[in-house]
């Protein structure tokens, strides 16, 4: 009993001696725990409290509208439906209210039929405000809130009017309604009311009048209540999965539905419409053949022409050739005709040698002839000589006889013997013998000698003749040698000129020959340069015809051309007509209504974008209040390791006096548990109720939900509070088991000091050396106590990247501001015209006479609901501009990143960023969308602008005119204002809407306020955000400030006591603390960017794109801040640092 | 005038309901370049007296007048710039800061004096030439003791004032301290003030000033101080 009195007492003197960082642990903890707790609870309140009012109200789950009315047959086969719980059928128009001050609105009225709120069962039961709901025709009940007209109040009479063209008793009994009340709608929980297709395309508000005001055949619309939805919260995924089974069997009930009451019309449509496309596809294989035919003689034309000078070049050259052969045997006969004469002159020559020859050898005959002759007479000389020499050799050889017949020599021979001597010698030689006579025989040998000496001489004579004989002999032999060579000779001439002769007879021939070939060639010649000439004047005769048919069969081609472009003309305007015919064929048929529209809660873009907000906190509270709550839990577990750590002297008094481990251990685990679990506590219990009621509130300005619960959570109370209290007492429990292990006597010694040492940049001599004194005590100091470093470090960083995304969220909606109206939409305003009116003024009228206006141009702009795949869809401006290139002007289409522009194509729309996000799309990909007469198109995406508020889709008219097959109706002007014109904003708007059939002007500065106006609650969440880092930041650094203080106190004492004056003490402590400070809040602008991202990621809404790009200032923001709280924190330390007591502190090592 | 003067030096300090009255009107004079010593026995007030008199605490009644200036009557500001220029302490626990190199520790004091000591010529002096670059942790108590005394003396100042520097120290350490202290008193005719429990150093100290109760129980002057070699204890 004693010692838990002393247990208790020692804590409380423990908790009330540290106040200070008791309740800084607190304080720590409650922010740590409110916020995340808070934040946390945010997301499931804003559900149940969605909830609540969807089940009080009884929100249906289906809406279904039929563009031709429910017949009866329908109702009941939706009441089969398994899951059905009930229907109530309704009807609903779409017509101008005008007030009593004269304000015309788009309103849509809904039926309200008492009957079906009966026993409190009715679907999408509004929720009575004020006065009542109609119960008499000619009642209305308006929704309150700022869509309504300003001022309006109960017992105020509305006159409601349609479109000029329509009947308003069409659909309502009534034109004049009586305000009897005010209400909401759970089906119209945001200031979205749809879009419709008259006036600007979007309702401004809507109003239930009683039932029987409407004289519909048909219901239009049926809102369906499931069983099962009671037992589902809105939002689950119970609830999702319920709605599934209903709504893919209401699809098909529809669709067979619309099958049915369209069939006829849609079997006659597609008759028509082939009939057109046949008598179309004629038109055209007419054009088709008839070009074909033309080509085609155009095409033998050209090959005519072609062949034509073909041959032309041909027979040219041919001719050519004729002629080079002709030149070629002109030059042959001429060169006959020289080698012909050189012929003849070498004949001739020939022939004179002939000639010449002749005569030699005639002259040679007749020498041989008489060399013949003398060689005749030399034969007979020779004969004769040589018989007178056989005489004379007779007479020899008779002298001789006779000689050798005388008697010997001295004997004289008688005279008859002599005279018979004589008489002898006188028959052999008379002239001897008459010699001899002369002598008488006595002289006998004078006979003797005379005879020999005759003899001798006969003898002589006789050889002297043989000589000559022989002489004449050789001679005549010689000469005869002699002629007969000359004969031979002379023969081998005649032989030789014979041949000469042949030869020359034979030359002649030739040359004769040649002479006659050339006279011929030459008259071939002549004969062969007549053809040519004749070939000639004929080819060209011939090229002149066939040039001349040419020309004619082209004049015929071109006469044929021209008759073919008439008929084409008629043709294709055939064509034209035919496919006009075709087009809106086609294009009834694609308006024509397939199915139902089939609506699940998600198609009503207040509740899911409520579901989506309250999703995004959600996903807000996953990071941003963790990152906080982790920042806390770290500066807790500091705070009470460094408690433990002041205590040890007492923990080893305590353990030395005989106190058990448990029991000192716990203490701090108590001091811990007490701290966390207050903080805890209070924290949870404040930030439940404040946190979601805070952001509810915020987005009480967006959401029209009545009620606001806040609930405590459990699962978020006992996470938080689990977290807190853990870290810090195991943090305690921690650092005093710690303590605890060592022996007393050790704890009772002081701590040993935690040893100087050197720090790195001590080895930078450079940087070192320049440092002063002061400054390397600091440096040595922030790099030796690291745990110190990383907790101021990392508790700094995280305040200043809270504050970072605080700013930055911040900068992220006013981007779209900036960028939005400054970058986007250069416009100044719109003017819707209702095109319904035949009588509506020009455009030109309106906007161009005014004086205010610089430029305008003229678009058409629908509301329309885009999707893919019947997902979600979303409502979006579909503008379609007439002049594409003068739209440039008013809105800049341009592509974020790289700020190329994007023009307007003929083969897709642009759309704007984020509905390409929200659909995941991009260029090629395509979307469908449902104009305000519910008719569906499918579209392509040709590129992607930026655009941060709304959605928008652009298109050419072009393009617009091949997804619907209609001519856009320019029902809208935008227009740019004088910038240095002053500017009455009633009275522009008063003198444009004077004329006739201009339904509304809205002006971008409007919409720009009231945009930031809608913002300003995001600016809350903001200053939340930034009051929480705020709060932290300052309590984080008043612990670590605290802590490291305390640490430092013998030190701090010390210096005290040499002197220093507090200036330079507090320098001393806080250039450290402002280092770490700073480096902290640079790396917190690291976490805090990427902290920026996370959330504005998740934080998106659907209808606009956040930038996402902090501004300098934002930076600069959050390290300015952090520092004001760094130093706010120095300030308030500085008087602890002034009472720090020199004599208290150093009279002992503690 | 004496250089140091204490006028019926009171002080009080309040705890709760009861007020003790650690001094309880001291008087004494000390000349400038004496060796003074405080002994009395625990409790007695010494350490108030001296805190009293370095400016580190305000007296409640009476006056200290230093070098004719009466530092009862200064403030916080004044007091800072008196502990700054005229008062160099020496410590029981040495009180150096850990994170500063023997020398870093003397520039500490040097660097806001006005006339400041070399700082390496009095770590020479104290003998701790060698290890002006050792971190306290490294340093011996004497040692260390050594570099407190060295960090007084850098500042240069009129009076040293020193709370039982033996105190954790052995017996030769603490006669080498105190003889250090003596030396420095002789040598640079600055006055030092010790308080002590050894009554032995009383031989060597000028004037002696025994407390008991918070009140100067004796005064004494010692005409013939003993060097510190000459005394055993
Ligand atoms: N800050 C204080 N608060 C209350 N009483 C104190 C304080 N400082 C000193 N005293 C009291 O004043 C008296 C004198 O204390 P002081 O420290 O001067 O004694 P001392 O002579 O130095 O003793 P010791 O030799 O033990 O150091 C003591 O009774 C002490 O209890
Ligand atoms: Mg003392």
């Amino acid at each position: 009993m004693m010692k838990k009195r002393s247990f208790y007492k020692n804590l409380i003197r423990s908790i009330s001696n540290s106040k200070g960082r008791f309740f800084s642990i607190m304080a720590i903890v409650f922010l740590g725990v409110s916020f995340f707790a808070g934040i946390n609870a945010t997301e499931p309140d804003m559900i149940i409290s969605a909830d609540k009012y969807y089940k009080e109200q009884n929100l249906s789950d289906f809406k279904i509208i039929s563009p031709l009315g429910f017949k009866d047959e329908d109702l009941t086969e939706i009441k089969n439906i398994r899951g059905v719980s009930r229907i109530q059928n309704g009807y609903y128009k779409d017509l101008f209210l005008t007030t009593a001050e004269g304000d015309i609105d788009v309103a849509k009225l809904l039926s309200y039929d008492p009957q079906d709120f009966k026993d409190d069962v009715g679907i999408n039961t509004p929720f009575l405000i004020e006065g009542r709901l109609p119960q008499n025709i000619g009642e209305i009940s308006l929704e309150s809130g700022f869509n309504a007209p300003k001022d309006i109040k109960i017992g105020d009479k509305l006159t409601a009017s349609v479109p000029s063209g329509e009947d308003i008793h069409d659909g309502l009994n009534s034109t004049e309604y009586t305000v009897v009340g005010f209400i909401s709608s759970p089906l119209y929980i945001t200031y979205e009311r749809g879009q419709t297709n008259i006036g600007d395309g979007s309702v401004d508000y809507f109003g239930y009048i009683y039932h029987e005001d409407f004289n519909m055949k048909h219901y239009n619309e049926i809102y369906i209540s499931l069983v099962a939805s009671e037992d589902h919260q809105a939002y689950s995924d119970g609830y999702e999965k319920i709605v599934k089974n209903p709504e893919a069997l209401l699809e098909a009930l529809g669709i067979a539905a619309m099958m049915r009451e369209t069939k006829t019309f849609r079997e006659e449509l597609e008759e028509s419409r082939d009939l057109f496309l046949e008598s179309k596809a004629k038109a055209q294989a007419e054009i088709d053949k008839g070009q074909a035919e033309l080509e085609n003689a155009e095409k033998k034309i050209e090959q005519g022409a072609n062949a034509l000078s073909e041959m032309e070049s041909r027979y040219k050259r041919e001719i050519e050739m004729g002629q080079a052969d002709l030149d070629y045997g002109k030059s042959a006969v001429e060169q006959a005709k020289i080698s012909y004469f050189e012929g003849y002159a070498a004949w001739l020559e020939g022939y004179n040698e002939y000639q010449d020859g002749r005569m030699d050898l005639i002259e040679a005959k007749s020498e041989l002839d008489d060399a013949k002759i003398q060689i005749e007479n030399g034969e007979t000389d020779l004969e004769n000589a040589r018989a007178q020499l056989e005489t004379t050799q007779a007479t020899i050889i008779a002298l001789k006889e006779i000689q050798s017949g005388l008697p010997p020599e001295d004997e004289i021979p008688t005279q008859e013997e002599y005279d018979l001597l004589i008489e002898e010698i006188q028959l052999i030689n008379p002239q001897l013998a008459q010699a001899l006579k002369a002598y008488s025989p006595e002289y006998f040998d004078r006979f003797r000698q005379a005879l020999d000496s005759s003899i001798i001489t006969l003898e002589e004579n006789y050889a002297q003749g043989q000589k000559q004989v022989e002489e004449g002999q050789r001679l005549l032999d010689e000469s005869k040698l002699q002629y007969e060579n000359g004969l031979k000779e002379y023969e081998a001439g005649v032989l030789l000129l014979q041949k000469a002769k042949a030869e020359l007879d034979e030359a002649k021939l030739q040359i004769d020959f040649a002479k006659d070939e050339i006279e011929k060639g030459e008259i071939e010649l002549q004969r062969g340069a007549q053809e040519l000439e004749k070939a000639q004047a004929e080819l060209d005769e011939a090229l002149n015809k066939g040039y001349a048919e040419l020309e004619k069969s082209r004049e015929d081609v071109n006469e044929g051309w021209k008759i073919f472009e008439e008929e084409k003309r008629d043709a294709l305007a055939k064509i034209t007509e035919a496919e006009i015919e075709i087009k809106d064929a086609q294009r009834q048929l694609l308006e024509l209504p397939k199915e139902w529209f089939v609506n699940t809660r998600d198609a009503n873009p207040g509740y899911s974008s409520y579901g989506d907000d309250a999703n995004r906190i959600g996903a807000v509270a996953k990071v941003f209040p963790l990152f906080f709550f982790l920042v806390a839990a770290l500066v807790c577990l500091t705070t009470m390791t460094r408690m433990v750590e002041e205590e040890r002297v007492q923990i080893g008094t305590l353990k030395a006096l005989g106190y058990n481990t448990s029991s000192i251990a716990l203490k701090y685990l108590a001091y811990g548990l007490l701290a966390s679990l207050a903080g805890s506590v209070a924290g949870f219990l404040l930030g439940f109720q404040l946190f979601p009621r805070l952001i509810m509130t915020v987005y009480g300005g967006m959401y029209d939900i009545p009620y606001m619960l806040s609930p405590v959570h459990l699962d978020y109370a006992m996470l938080s509070t689990a977290i807190a209290v853990l870290t810090t007492v195991s943090a305690s429990l921690w650092a005093s088991l710690a303590a605890l292990r060592t022996t007393p006597a050790q704890l009772m010694q002081p701590k040993a000091p935690k040893p100087g040492k050197r720090i790195l940049i001590e080895r930078i001599g450079l940087l070192w050396n320049h440092m002063n004194f002061t400054q390397k005590v600091t440096a040595r100091n922030i790099f030796r106590y690291k745990r110190r470093f990383f907790m101021t470090v990392i508790g700094i960083s995280g305040c200043s990247a809270l504050l970072l995304a605080g700013y930055g969220i911040k900068d992220s909606v006013n981007a779209i501001s900036q960028v939005q109206f400054d970058q986007v939409f250069l416009y100044d305003g719109i003017v819707a015209m209702d095109t319904g009116n035949k009588e509506r003024a020009e455009l030109q009228e309106v906007l161009g006479t005014n004086p205010g206006i610089s430029e305008y141009a003229s678009a058409m702009m629908e509301s329309v609901s885009v999707f893919k795949d019947g997902g979600r869809q979303f409502e979006v401006s579909l503008w379609v501009p007439e002049a594409k290139n003068e739209f440039a002007n008013f809105f800049d289409l341009h592509e974020r990143v790289s700020k190329d522009p994007i023009s307007l194509g003929d083969d897709g729309a642009v759309i704007t960023e984020k509905l390409s996000r929200l659909f995941g799309v991009e260029s090629g990909d395509s979307l469908e969308f449902r104009d305000s007469e519910n008719r569906v198109y499918s579209f392509e995406i040709a590129g992607i602008a930026e655009n941060y508020l709304g959605h928008n889709v652009f298109m050419s008219k072009e393009y617009f005119d091949k997804v619907t097959l209609r001519e856009p109706e320019y029902n809208a002007g935008v227009f740019k204002l004088y910038e240095d014109r002053a500017f009455d904003e009633s009275g522009f708007k008063e003198d444009i809407l004077a004329f006739e059939g201009a339904v509304g002007v809205s002006l971008a500065s409007t919409f720009r306020e009231d945009f930031n106006e809608t913002m300003s609650s995001l600016d809350y969440v903001v200053l939340i955000l930034i009051l929480s880092a705020g709060a932290l930041a300052f309590v984080v650094l008043y612990n670590l400030t605290n802590i490291n203080i305390t640490e430092r106190i013998r030190e701090i004492a010390t210096i005290k006591v040499l002197g220093f004056r507090s200036r330079e003490i507090s320098a001393y402590v806080y250039r450290e603390n402002l280092i770490l400070s700073f480096i902290g809040t640079v790396f917190g602008l690291f976490l805090g960017s990427i902290l920026h991202r996370f959330v504005m990621d998740t934080m998106e809404v659907d209808n606009m794109m956040f930038g996402r790009i902090i501004s300098g200032w934002s930076f600069l923001y959050a390290v300015i801040l952090t520092m004001i709280f760094s130093v706010l924190v120095n300030v308030l330390m500085f008087f602890k640092l002034k009472k720090v007591d020199m004599v208290e502190s150093l009279k002992s090592i503690e | 005038m004496s250089f140091v003067k204490l006028i019926n030096v009171i002080k009080r300090y309040k705890m709760g309901e009861v007020i003790i009255t650690a001094v309880d009107g001291v008087d004494f004079e000390i000349e400038k370049g004496d060796f003074a010593v405080v002994v009395g026995a625990s409790g007695a007030g010494k350490t108030t007296v001296l805190n009293l008199l370095g400016g580190m605490d305000k007296l409640d009644e009476g006056s200290i007048i230093v070098d004719g200036a009466d530092i009862s009557m200064y403030n916080d500001k004044m007091l800072t710039e008196y502990r700054r220029f005229d008062i160099g302490f020496v410590f029981q626990f040495y009180n150096l800061i850990q994170n500063l190199t023997a020398k870093e520790n003397v520039e500490l004091a040097s660097q806001i004096s006005k006339n400041p000591l070399d700082v390496e010529m009095v770590l020479n002096m104290v003998g701790l030439k060698e290890r002006m670059d050792n971190f306290p942790s490294q340093l011996s108590g004497g040692e260390q003791q050594r570099v407190a005394i060295a960090r007084a003396l850098a500042k240069n100042p009129k009076i040293l004032l020193c709370d039982e520097p033996t105190g954790a120290l052995d017996y030769q350490t603490g006669k080498s301290i105190l003889k250090l202290l003596q030396d420095t008193c002789k040598n640079q005719g600055m006055t030092v003030i010790v308080i002590t429990h050894n009554a032995a150093i009383q031989h060597m100290a000028d004037k002696i000033i025994k407390m008991k109760n918070g009140k100067v129980s004796k005064f004494m002057v010692n005409e013939n101080p003993v060097p510190v070699e000459g005394i055993e204890w």
